[in-house]
């Protein structure tokens, strides 16, 4: 069985993240072991892959940027991301959508 | 499998933890502006830039002095001159803080790894574990390596584990790969093959 990895947190859904920092380009790829992976373009500099991964998420969730935090691994390339008011269906789908 | 109610104390525990990691950063940076003075008064006491007969030169003898002797003693047995004692004082204390405060960072970001697997069962379990277990060798690959090149003896307490733990690893490579001149490159091998053994096993979770 593979599949993205989901906790459900009082109304929020938590997943792991795989982040490539410098990739030519912003997006997701698939899945690295229970763990969205996701490219993007830019820097891990003053928080800037970070912020590119926030809106990549909320821009393929269809919501608010405000709605996804980064929870832990802020300076590392693991991070588990939470997602506030968003369908465990629609997040299961982000990894299919990009999957290899 | 952790229960729900378990689940949200790790949350509640979470927004603490993190309150209590602003304020130490904040305690932290301040303990250390502080020190910066009182190191450049030590200092200055030290070196004679202040009557080393008045009050304030005789208040940092008797009570600023003794707090850095252990400092001190390493300074002088590393062949330098006790005056630059404050000053490493104050490095040895900058340094401890960020790695006390990167520990418990590192700390919290593996329990919540670790929430988030063991809610989902086997499957987390085991990519945790995976994750987990090369990490640490390819930590001890990174020891040992940087270990080799300050000198430190292999066998001292702080280094042993990362022999011990990436030789069974080393040694048949060792075998296989030739050295380019006198540079083995087996650690830079198996740390790659390492990465690669542990995607394939990711990939099975």
């Amino acid at each position: 069985m593979s599949g993205l990895l989901v906790q459900r947190v009082a109304g929020s859904v938590r997943i792991a993240v795989r982040v490539q920092p410098r990739s030519s380009a912003t997006e997701i790829v698939g899945i690295h072991g229970t763990a969205l992976r996701i490219r993007v373009h830019a820097p891990p500099v003053d928080g800037a892959a970070n912020d590119a991964v926030i809106r990549l998420l909320a821009e393929r969730l269809g919501i608010q940027r405000s709605r996804v935090r980064v929870v832990a691994g802020m300076t590392s390339r693991s991070k588990i991301v939470e997602l506030r008011d968003v369908n465990e269906d629609d997040v299961q789908a982000l990894a299919g959508a990009g999957s290899r | 499998m952790l229960a729900h109610a378990q689940l949200s104390r790790v949350n509640d525990g979470l927004a603490i933890f993190d309150t209590v990691m602003g304020a130490l950063r904040t305690g932290f940076f301040g303990a250390a502006t502080f020190l910066v003075v009182v190191c450049a008064v030590d200092w200055a006491v030290r070196t004679r830039r202040i009557n080393p007969f008045g009050k304030l030169a005789r208040f940092f003898r008797q009570t600023v002095d003794p707090a850095i002797m252990p400092i001190e003693r390493r300074v002088i047995r590393a062949g330098g001159a006790p005056s630059t004692a404050p000053w490493w004082a104050l490095v040895a204390v900058v340094v401890g803080g960020i790695i006390v405060l990167s520990a418990l960072q590192f700390l919290r970001d593996q329990i919540l790894t670790a929430a988030l697997a063991v809610q989902s069962g086997g499957r987390g379990l085991y990519a945790v574990a995976v994750t987990w277990t090369f990490s640490l060798l390819q930590i001890a690959i990174i020891v040992r390596v940087i270990s080799s090149w300050t000198g430190a003896s292999p066998y001292s307490r702080w280094i042993r584990w990362s022999y011990s733990l990436s030789e069974p690893i080393l040694r048949p490579l060792r075998a296989v790969i030739p050295t380019i001149g006198m540079i083995d490159i087996s650690p830079i091998a198996a740390y790659f093959l390492l990465q690669l053994v542990e995607s394939a096993l990711l990939r099975l979770a």
